[in-house]
């Protein structure tokens, strides 16, 4: 009886610490996914207003939207003025997902915009700005980036796409063109990388529009992909503005996921070139 | 995704078989590290290769880093289209060494 009334206890006690360890996870969890929520936070915060007026200027339109999927992700998307007619614009698309994505998309980002500030060669950028992150690199993480300088005065933007897919214009008359050259591989990847550059001229009415893989890679329950073809399709249909056109391309996408989870940030900017 | 070894005189070939994402990237990579112990020249075989996303990219990536580290050789070899398109877009073609078949990653590999 005694040995048994001994089990017993040792039972109970097995069964209280359990009980603890179960409490303490689960106190954990909270914790870790309040942690998570505040990086999703950050990295929502750090990206600029959607539908800036730059001071009133009637020269450019910009919008831009970024839908983050569940976790925190690693798209990106960034503008600002380098003078009075030179504005560039950034988009990109961290390795991965989580709280490191979070942090190597905050690096990145910064260090594109510091570099800019002095170097007007987008090549040149992203040269240094991959060195920089290449060199320090242990988690072998990397990102896609697509840089534009946009002239509003000359009227042409000087870009580089690191590993990124290609950014569009569609010209005033319907015509849509690809640039798809690329310039070099995702960024952070590899050491000493050489970075090229090209050049497209610009008429006012053209709409650029840089976006990540998210919008192409989007699937129905059926895993058909919402893919360039559809994009295309949705961009060919009478421009009215930039913010029309972003949000109507979100919604061609909604309504092609038809309640599937959104598996990849979708990231999309439009730029109008005005008088 | 499964990952099936096979040896051709010094070298090492992994098959990867199925898709290799973010659900399956981690699990590639812890078993890629163990080869990585005892092997210096490995070749990837992505014939079974069904889609790689960036995570898959990650492991590609981090293997031809540590193998050029420690004075080894790296080859990506049969990406399907798909894959092909993944690693011309993200620039990997340029930055790896990617084969088109089997036959050419064996051959003059070192």
């Amino acid at each position: 009886m005694g040995k048994e009334a001994n089990e017993s206890k040792d039972t109970a006690n097995i069964v209280a610490q359990q009980v603890q360890k179960i409490a303490l996870l689960k106190e954990q969890m909270v914790r870790m996914e309040a942690e998570l929520n505040l990086a999703k936070d950050i990295q929502l915060n750090m990206i600029p207003i959607s539908h800036p007026d730059f001071g009133g200027r009637s020269d450019v339109e910009l919008y831009a939207k970024l839908i983050s999927a569940r976790e925190v992700g690693g798209d990106f998307y960034d503008y600002y003025l380098l003078d009075d007619n030179k504005l560039a614009i950034v988009v990109g698309d961290v390795s991965g997902k989580g709280v490191a994505a979070g942090f190597m998309m905050a690096v990145g980002k910064a260090l594109l915009k510091s570099r800019a500030a002095t170097d007007f060669s987008t090549a040149s950028i992203m040269s240094h700005v991959n060195q920089e992150m290449a060199a320090n690199n242990p988690d072998y993480m990397f990102t896609t980036v697509f840089m534009g300088i946009i002239d509003l005065a000359k009227k042409e933007m000087t870009y580089t796409n690191a590993g990124h897919n290609p950014t569009l214009i569609l010209q005033k008359d319907g015509t849509l063109v690809k640039l798809s050259t690329l310039h070099g591989p995702v960024v952070a990847a590899m050491e000493d990388i050489v970075y090229g550059e090209s050049v497209v001229s610009l008429s006012v009415g053209d709409v650029i529009f840089a976006y990540t893989d998210g919008i192409t890679e989007a699937h129905n329950s059926a895993l058909e992909l919402f893919s360039e073809t559809r994009l295309f399709d949705s961009l060919k249909r009478p421009f009215k503005n930039v913010k029309d056109t972003v949000e109507r391309i979100v919604l061609d996408i909604l309504l092609f996921e038809r309640g599937e989870e959104q598996f990849d940030d979708i990231t999309a900017l439009c730029v109008e070139i005005k008088e | 995704m499964d990952i099936v070894s096979t040896t051709k005189e010094d070298m090492l070939i992994l098959d990867f078989v199925g898709q290799l994402d973010t659900g399956t990237a981690p699990r590639a990579e812890m078993e890629v590290n163990k080869y990585l112990e005892s092997n210096q020249k490995i070749i990837f075989n992505l014939a079974k290769t069904v889609f790689v996303s960036s995570a898959g990219l990650r492991v590609f990536l981090g293997t031809a880093k540590k193998l050029k580290a420690s004075g080894g050789l790296f080859r990506i070899c049969n990406a399907n289209e798909v894959v092909q398109e993944i690693l011309d877009i993200s620039g990997f073609s340029q930055i790896l060494d990617v084969k088109k078949s089997l036959e050419e990653a064996v051959t003059n590999f070192n």
